[in-house]
């Protein structure tokens, strides 16, 4: 279980660093909310990978 | 000839090859940079608008460049003063300099890519490196007794899982040469660099924790964390599909 825990979160990265040069692109292409919509995706999904990797609930 | 002079032609190659030696020892430092000065700031002010003081900041920002090693070793303030404040900051009067001028060859974005690419080289080049006879432990601030074990042992896949995620940020930045109208391209490559910074950021946490069960939650307790922000981009998502099909 772990390691399709550990392979979500390597998932979830370069998921995120898609949607970020999706963004990238869609701002040079002139198309505004196109890149404020894939910006904030990639955030969200690098904020699932951070909470995947190191919950915020844990005691530690 | 007589002796004294054999002697002094014979030093004279010798006072020249040490004079060099900073160079040559500094050579994974100046390379980069002078690539990026040539790429990024001569050829600019070598074009036929540019303007004589540009012209001349940018060879003072040389001069910098290739100065900077021969004071590293004794006057390592002067070095670095040299090599990093005096190179970037006449490099960046350069281009304040050459203002519009600056953007007259936008059609080569893989060459500003490159630079961009040998100044970070140059940049990671002046990161602190220890000199060869020094040894860490004589430091004053080393801290005496068994030396500290790491927590955690990293994994053969470690590297390989950081490249994959290295590589995946980098696309970003690279796409952000492709945005050609200027204000936007500056917005681009803000945006891109900030993504690569948070990108690599969490890789590097990801790479070094994958495989490990030392110290970490249990898979459960992982899954529910990552449950609200997986349903808020599910959510988002569905926003966007919405979006698409009544457009």
């Amino acid at each position: 279980m772990s390691k399709v825990i550990d392979a979500l979160s390597i998932l979830l990265i370069l998921g995120a660093s898609l949607a970020f040069a999706v963004g990238v692109a869609a701002l040079g292409e002139r198309r505004d909310l196109a890149a404020l919509y894939w910006l904030a995706i990639g955030g969200l999904v690098l904020r699932s990978a951070v909470e995947l990797l190191r919950p915020r609930s844990s005691s530690r | 000839m007589n002796e004294l002079g054999a002697a002094q032609s014979g030093s004279r190659p010798s006072a020249i090859a040490s004079a060099l030696r900073p160079l040559r020892e500094r050579a994974s430092t100046i390379l980069p940079g002078l690539y990026a000065w040539l790429t990024t700031v001569a050829l600019p002010s070598a074009q036929h608008g540019a303007s004589a003081s540009a012209r001349v900041s940018a060879v003072f920002a040389l001069l910098a460049l290739v100065a900077a090693p021969l004071f590293v070793n004794e006057r390592p303030r002067l070095g670095r003063a040299l090599g990093i404040f005096s190179f970037i900051g006449l490099s960046l009067l350069t281009w304040v300099l050459l203002g519009a001028g600056l953007v007259q060859n936008p059609g080569d974005p893989l060459l500003s890519a490159l630079g961009a690419v040998a100044f970070t080289l140059y940049a990671l080049g002046w990161g602190s490196l220890r000199r060869r006879d020094a040894v860490p432990e004589d430091g004053p601030n080393v801290i005496p007794g068994q030396p500290l074990q790491p927590r955690l042992r990293p994994l053969r896949s470690t590297p390989i899982v950081f490249g994959v995620i290295l590589a995946a940020a980098l696309v970003t930045v690279f796409l952000a040469f492709r945005v050609i109208e200027p204000e936007r391209a500056l917005f681009a490559h803000a945006v891109a660099i900030l993504a690569a910074i948070l990108t690599i950021t969490v890789g590097a946490r990801v790479a070094l924790l994958v495989g490990q069960r030392k110290g970490l939650p249990p898979a459960s307790e992982r899954l529910n964390a990552v449950a609200v922000p997986l349903a808020l981009l599910a959510l988002v998502f569905g926003l966007g599909f919405l979006w698409l099909v009544v457009r």
